[in-house]
Parts: C-alpha cells; sequence; structure tokens
C-alpha cells in the first residue's frame, strides 16, 4: 500500500500509529476480502445448530479491535510523552516532537 | 400524526436551540467560533466525537441497510467503525502537534499555500455537500412521516432550521449540540436494543434465528451474499476506513481539548461509545428484519417500508417501544441531523470564508468580524444548495450516500493529507495533481455510477458499475502526487520513497 511512502520523520510517534493502522487495516481488508472472493468461508456457523457464523464473529472482532488498538495507542502514546517529559528538555531531541 | 410523538419531538429541538443560542452569548472571536476556545474535556469531547461520528446515517441508514440487504448491510457498520480509529493512529498526534486545525492550514505549512488553499476548500465543499445532501435526505423522511407533509416541505424546513442553528452558535454551539445529542442517541439506542431483545426473551441467537426464518433471503441474509461484485466489496471497505480522516469536521475535533494528552484520552472515550453503537445496529437491523416484516403497520402489502428505507428504525421504535419511544427517537434522530448538519456546515463555512475569502481573495486583509459575516453567508448558500440536492435524491439510503461522501474523502484530501505529513518529498504541484486527479476520478465515477446515473438521473444502467469508486480513485490520486512530485524534482528524493 501507499504507506509504504513512509519517511524517515516524522521520527517520533509515528512507527506507533502506522503499526495500529497495518493491523487494523491488515484484518478489516482480509475480513473484507473474504466476504467478496470467500463468501460461503464465512457463511460456516461458529458452532453446531448456531445461528452465528464467522462472518458476525469476524466483523464483531473488527470493531472490537477498532477499539482495542486505540484505547493501546493511548496508553502506549501517554507513557511516552510522560517518559518524555521527565527527561531534561536540552537532551530530548526525539521527543520534541510529541510533547510540544 | 400523534400528540405524544410531537410534543416529545418540538421539546428536543426548542432545547437544542436553547443551548445554540445559550452558546452565541459567549462566543467572541473566531478561535472560539470555530474551535470552542480549547476549552473542553476529555469525556465531553469523547461524546462529542461520537456525536459527530454517529450521524443519522449511523442509526436510520444502517438499520435501513441492514433491513434490506441483511448481513451486507451490516459490513457499512463494521467499515464506519474503524474509520476514527484510523484518523486516531495517522493524523490526531501530528495535526496537534503542527496546532493546525483544518486541511487547508496543515498542507499550507510546507507547500504553496494560495493553490493548497483552493484545492483544500473546493475539496472540502464537495465533500461536505454529498454528506449534507445524506443527512437532509433522512431528516425531511422523518419530517415526513411524523408530521405528514410533504418531502420537499420538510427538506425546506429541516434547511432553514439547520442554517439558523450554525449562524448564532459556530462550533460552541455544535461542540455542546453534538454532547447532548450523543447522550440522548446512547441512551435512546440502549432502550431500543434492550427492548428489542427482551422480545426474544434477551437470546441474540434466538434473534437472529427469527431474523433469518423472516428475511426474503432466509438464514443467507446472516451471511455476505455470494457473487455480489468483490471489487465493489473492496472499494466500499478503503472508502469507509479511510474517508473519516479526509472529513472536514472531524479533523476540528481534536483542537477543542486544551492538550495531547486531552485528545488521546477523548479519543478512546469517542471510539467506545462509537464502537458499541455500531456493533449494537445488529440488534437494531436485525431485529428489525424479525420484527417488521409481517407488521402490516410498517410495510406496506407491496413490501415496501412506509415512509422509505430510511424509517425503518422510526417504525422499530414505535413497535416495541409504543408512541413515546416513536417521539423520542424521532426527536433524537432529528437532533442528530441537526447537530451533524451545523457541524458540516459549519466546516464549508470555514472553508469560504478561513481558506477562499481570507488568505486568497484578500491576502489577510480581513477582520475577524468581516471573517465572521462571511461565513455566515456562506452558511446560507451552502444550506440552499444542500436543500435543492436533497430533494433530489429522495429515497436513497442515508449510509449508502454517505459511504459516497466518504469514497471522495479518501480520494482527494485524504491521500494529500498523509503524503503532505509522512512524506518529504511531495511538492506542491504533486498535490494539487493528486488531489484533483483523485476527486474528478471519485466525483466523475460516482456520477456515472448506480446512486446517480441511475436513481437521480433516470438512466436504466450505470456506465460504470464500480460502487463506490474508490478502488480506482485513491490509488490514482497517490500515484499521480508521487509521479508528478518526482517528475518535478527529477531526482528521487531518497531510495525509500523508489520503492514503493
Amino acid at each position: 500500500m501507499d504507506l509504504q511512502h513512509t519517511p524517515r520523520e516524522p521520527a517520533f510517534g509515528a512507527g506507533l500509529g502506522l503499526a495500529c493502522t497495518a493491523a487494523l487495516a491488515g484484518l478489516y481488508l482480509t475480513f473484507t476480502a473474504l466476504g467478496a472472493f470467500a463468501p460461503h468461508l464465512l457463511a460456516e456457523p461458529v458452532g453446531a445448530d448456531s445461528p452465528f457464523n464467522l462472518a458476525m464473529a469476524l466483523g464483531l472482532v473488527v470493531i472490537v479491535a477498532g477499539f482495542a488498538l486505540t484505547a493501546l495507542y493511548a496508553v502506549l502514546a501517554n507513557r511516552r510523552e510522560r517518559a518524555a517529559e521527565r527527561r531534561p528538555a536540552t537532551a530530548s531531541l526525539g521527543a520534541e516532537g510529541l510533547a510540544r | 400524526m400523534n400528540a405524544v410523538a410531537i410534543s416529545c419531538f418540538v421539546v428536543i429541538v426548542l432545547m437544542s436551540l436553547a443551548i445554540t443560542w445559550w452558546a452565541a452569548r459567549h462566543t467572541k472571536g473566531t478561535n472560539d467560533f470555530y474551535a470552542a476556545g480549547g476549552n473542553v474535556t476529555s469525556l465531553q469531547n469523547g461524546l462529542a466525537l461520537a456525536g459527530d461520528a454517529l450521524s443519522a446515517g449511523a442509526f436510520l441508514g444502517l438499520t435501513g441497510l441492514i433491513f434490506a440487504r441483511g448481513f451486507d448491510g451490516y459490513v457499512f457498520a463494521i467499515g464506519y467503525s474503524t474509520g476514527m480509529p484510523i484518523v486516531v493512529f495517522l493524523l490526531a498526534e501530528r495535526l496537534r502537534q503542527l496546532g493546525k486545525f483544518t486541511f487547508s492550514d496543515v498542507v499550507s505549512l510546507r507547500l504553496d499555500e494560495t493553490p493548497m488553499r483552493i484545492f483544500g476548500a473546493v475539496a472540502s465543499l464537495v465533500v461536505i455537500a454529498f454528506y449534507l445532501i445524506a443527512q437532509l435526505v433522512g431528516a425531511g423522511a422523518l419530517i415526513e412521516l411524523l408530521f405528514g407533509i410533504s418531502f420537499k416541505l420538510a427538506v425546506l424546513l429541516v434547511g432553514a432550521l439547520m442554517i439558523c442553528y450554525v449562524m448564532f452558535g459556530g462550533m460552541m454551539a455544535t461542540t455542546w449540540v453534538q454532547i447532548v445529542k450523543a447522550c440522548l442517541m446512547l441512551a435512546g439506542g440502549a432502550v431500543i436494543a434492550a427492548l428489542v431483545l427482551q422480545r426474544f426473551g434477551f437470546d441474540l441467537p434466538a434473534l437472529l434465528r427469527a431474523a433469518g426464518a423472516a428475511h426474503p433471503k432466509g438464514p443467507a441474509a446472516l451471511a455476505p451474499a455470494a457473487a455480489s461484485a468483490p471489487f465493489s466489496a473492496l472499494s466500499l471497505a478503503l472508502a469507509l476506513m479511510f474517508g473519516t480522516a479526509g472529513l472536514p469536521h472531524i479533523l476540528m475535533r481534536f483542537f477543542t481539548v486544551p492538550d495531547a494528552r486531552a485528545a488521546r484520552n477523548s479519543v478512546v472515550w469517542g471510539t467506545a461509545f462509537i464502537s458499541t453503537f455500531y456493533a449494537a445496529t445488529a440488534i437494531f437491523g436485525f431485529g428489525a428484519i424479525a420484527i417488521l416484516t409481517t407488521d402490516a403497520s410498517a410495510v406496506g402489502a407491496n413490501g415496501q417500508v412506509l415512509g422509505g428505507i430510511n424509517m425503518v428504525a422510526i417504525h422499530l421504535s414505535r413497535i416495541v417501544g409504543g408512541d413515546v419511544m416513536l417521539g423520542l427517537v424521532s426527536a433524537v434522530a432529528f437532533a442528530t441531523i441537526l447537530a451533524v448538519v451545523a457541524g458540516l456546515t459549519l466546516a464549508g463555512a470555514s472553508a469560504v470564508s478561513h481558506d477562499l475569502a481570507a488568505r486568497v481573495l484578500l491576502k489577510g486583509r480581513l477582520d475577524d468580524r468581516t471573517e465572521l459575516t462571511i461565513s455566515r453567508i456562506a452558511t446560507v448558500g451552502l444550506g440552499l444548495v444542500a436543500i435543492v440536492l436533497g430533494i433530489a435524491f429522495q429515497g436513497q439510503n442515508v449510509a449508502y450516500m454517505i459511504s459516497l461522501a466518504f469514497a471522495i474523502a479518501c480520494s482527494s484530501t485524504f491521500p494529500v493529507l498523509l503524503l503532505s505529513i509522512y512524506w518529504r518529498g511531495l511538492t506542491t504541484r504533486g498535490a494539487i495533481a493528486g488531489g484533483s486527479a483523485g476527486l474528478v476520478a471519485a466525483l466523475g465515477l460516482t456520477v456515472l455510477g448506480p446512486s446517480m446515473w441511475v436513481k437521480v438521473f433516470g438512466f436504466a444502467a450505470p456506465v460504470v458499475s464500480l460502487d463506490p469508486p474508490t478502488l480506482i480513485s485513491m490509488p490514482l490520486a497517490f500515484l499521480v502526487c508521487w509521479l508528478v512530485s518526482r517528475a518535478e524534482r527529477r531526482v528521487p528524493a531518497r531510495p525509500l520513497a523508489g520503492a514503493a
């Protein structure tokens, strides 16, 4: 994808965001591709005699993953920001981006 | 139509107007008008984010889509839920660091300001127009059903109310209206979901089985349809995932909180509300299949939903919760639409006043007051355009139409914004060429596609069947940005760029 354009900078904090994007996009596009090209696979029921099928289950996984990754991202970025604030301002070239 | 519903409705609308009026008295300069003075807490901002993202499309449109298409409608809800996380991962942090809150402010940092502002304003206005039309179509159908007036008159009334709303309040008003509305909508959604589940003894599998039995497609409605256009499905996925990031009114929302940490915390709140709501549309949608299909008060003899496909959620509320629920849900849906269109109109007005007039035409020789005046004139103009187009798009599904706005956003503003932040090699010519190519391709293919060529212009078959056109237009935008930028620089900016 076009994320290959990803540059050397911004050096600080960008990697985390890109990793989260790749994880969510990978999951969601895989789900969509399965539904588009192999719908019979997603129609499989999850348990015997259950109206829940793989499509429903994976769909919910995508929705939950979106939230879980957002929470993870916020926790990690907040932690990194606090760590950067504790360092002396002059010594932390890399932190300048995130701590403003 | 009925007294309980209408009085409930009037109370909510008056309440929103009172908030707007109150906020207007506290709006002092452009900073307050656009970004609520940077004074909103994380939870409040999270709710406002949910208010922005959960438009009428979320409730009216998605319930209708699932009712008609089964799981293929639920795919829209799943896709919409991925939009906000992507904005957070790719853009929110960087935009806050740059201290800019509109597309044009961000891209003007590195690129030539005047052409970028013109492009940004034009692209934003096209996206906003599609989004506005969708909301007005939903609101028009709602007022038509509730008050028994004609669709045209209903759209006209909603449009007029929306103009008043924005004219006097600005973002401060829309922020507060979004918060109130998000609370009402989440609460209303929870009650309906509980009432629907109660009918099936709180047994979700039983609900799904009943839906499978009632839908014309049978249990197959619970899975993706075989042999439906696979490339359109991928195209839709791209639009839903990356479209949110190109929407002008969402970006602004990250500047209404005081610092980066509050912005991050607010998106966690926002995503929690949004994800829960999108997940719950399965209960509304499949519940509606099970409950409405055989109900003569909701579905006419010809098998068509009374009041149109966007009214499925309203009928569902009435059947499970009686007149009180009907009034409450109609009012919340209406307030939702009003708040979302207010945010959109404001973003459109700011594109005209802040970008086109203040920077391009008058080259900065414009004081705060004149800018606000121009912004208000633009609001009226935008409102009128939306009313006319809203009438033309009568009867189309709201959630589906929003996906068209998303398709245009992720083919025009999103690629330029992303590259300008992450790729140093982007040049002004590259950005303009790529963004314009994406915009023209997305718009052109949409006009030739099923939504306009067939349903608005009345031709028998679409010229282009790919719907939405994202699969072509979005890579095209990135490719042209990259090619033109590289050609301009003659030499590759760096080895990494050459690898793509």
